[in-house]
């Protein structure tokens, strides 16, 4: 009796743990992990890299009424430089309205007639893209999957975000990518 | 030893002559009818900002596939006592117009290859196709006067460039072709 008892603390345990730390092998080795944006740092101050995996496998939708949805998602923010070596584990949580998307905009300027001027489509496509997010720090790992104090609070607003910020909208992107399995700019809102 | 001395003379008056534009005050400025305010949202609405002389639009040779236009930007700042005059050149790269991009978008979708909206917008983000040259530039007081002052070109440049897809430095060189062709550069075919 008292070993079931044991067995059963065993595995309640197990599911009650809280997130594994990740290390740099599994984000480039396992494939639910997908590779969103690099940059390579060449400056006077640190060279190295800076490479940013989405985990596929995390995303959940929130909210899905089209032309509305949400999603939460894992990403990981890996900093490989003389000075720095970590892995930053990140939630962010992005809402997309499709009737900002550049499919819906490109649409709508195609039925007016006469079309107007594609400096109204720039203008409409800049002020206002459709998506906007809550992104959380989680956690800080070294390469090996040690963690690491984190220094900063996080900022809890959701801010809307711009097309020219290419780093966080490739993310947000890559998300609705890979739970639609299309870009979230290629919908029209008839 | 005569044709070092030619030489240098002729090289002093390049970097001295004065720029294709007039001397401007700021009363000047606030002429509608010979300058045109473009609108931005760093204006305080006190008189400073950008200023087009609607005279020294003008089209220029340019290669294939290109369209040039020269005009005078007029920078002013009456805080400082001080409007920056600025001789431009911009340089238009037709097949990286927005409305060619997309129309190509269309049709290569329509031959079946998808390719996503973004990346059309990823193109113009990594070249605008629009380049600008300052070739020249004059400094004046608020009243027009002349003002002696060194002011290095990189920060002329950063006045007015780079025209970057969707930044307020792009809105005035599509302004200037609009001016010149009767067309808004992103809209040509």
């Amino acid at each position: 009796m008292v070993q079931r008892i044991l067995m059963l603390a065993l595995v309640l345990l197990a599911f009650t743990m809280p997130t594994e730390a990740i290390t740099l092998q599994e984000l480039q080795t396992s494939p639910q992990f997908k590779l969103v944006h690099t940059r390579s740092m060449n400056g006077p101050m640190a060279s190295g890299g800076l490479y940013i995996y989405l985990n596929t496998y995390s995303i959940e939708a929130t909210h899905y009424a089209p032309p509305q949805y949400s999603l939460r998602g894992t990403y990981y923010v890996v900093i490989d430089t003389d000075y720095q070596s970590t892995i930053e584990e990140k939630q962010l949580t992005v809402d997309y309205d499709t009737n900002y998307s550049l499919a819906t905009l490109i649409h709508s300027s195609h039925m007016m007639n006469p079309s107007p001027s594609t400096l109204a489509l720039i203008e409409a496509s800049e002020s206002k893209s459709g998506l906007s997010l809550v992104d959380v720090a989680v956690a800080k790992y070294s390469f090996d999957g040690a963690v690491q104090q984190m220094q900063y609070r996080n900022d809890m607003r959701k801010f809307p975000l711009k097309r020219n910020n290419t780093i966080m909208y490739g993310i947000a992107e890559a998300m609705f990518m890979a739970a639609y399995q299309q870009h979230f700019d290629d919908i029209v809102v008839q | 030893m005569k044709r070092i001395y030619l030489l240098s003379l002729w090289l002093l008056a390049c970097i001295v002559l004065p720029m294709k534009g007039q001397a401007v005050s700021q009363a000047d400025l606030l002429n509608a009818e010979r300058f045109e305010h473009i609108d931005s949202s760093a204006d305080s609405g006190r008189g400073d900002g950008k200023y087009l002389d609607l005279s020294s639009v003008k089209p220029v040779t340019a290669p294939n596939g290109h369209r040039r236009i020269e005009a005078v930007i007029y920078v002013s700042m009456p805080a400082a006592n001080m409007i920056q005059g600025l001789s431009v050149q911009y340089d238009y790269q037709i097949d990286r117009s927005l409305r060619h991009l997309i129309n190509a978008h269309d049709k290569a979708l329509k031959q079946g290859n998808k390719i996503p909206y973004i990346s059309i917008w990823r193109t113009k983000q990594g070249n605008s196709g629009i380049t600008g040259t300052v070739n020249d530039g004059g400094t004046y007081y608020n009243n027009g006067q002349n003002r002696q002052q060194r002011i290095y070109a990189e920060n002329l440049k950063a006045m007015i460039l780079p025209a970057d897809f969707g930044d307020e430095k792009y809105k005035l060189p599509n302004l200037l072709y609009q001016k010149a062709y009767d067309i808004a550069y992103d809209d040509e075919p």
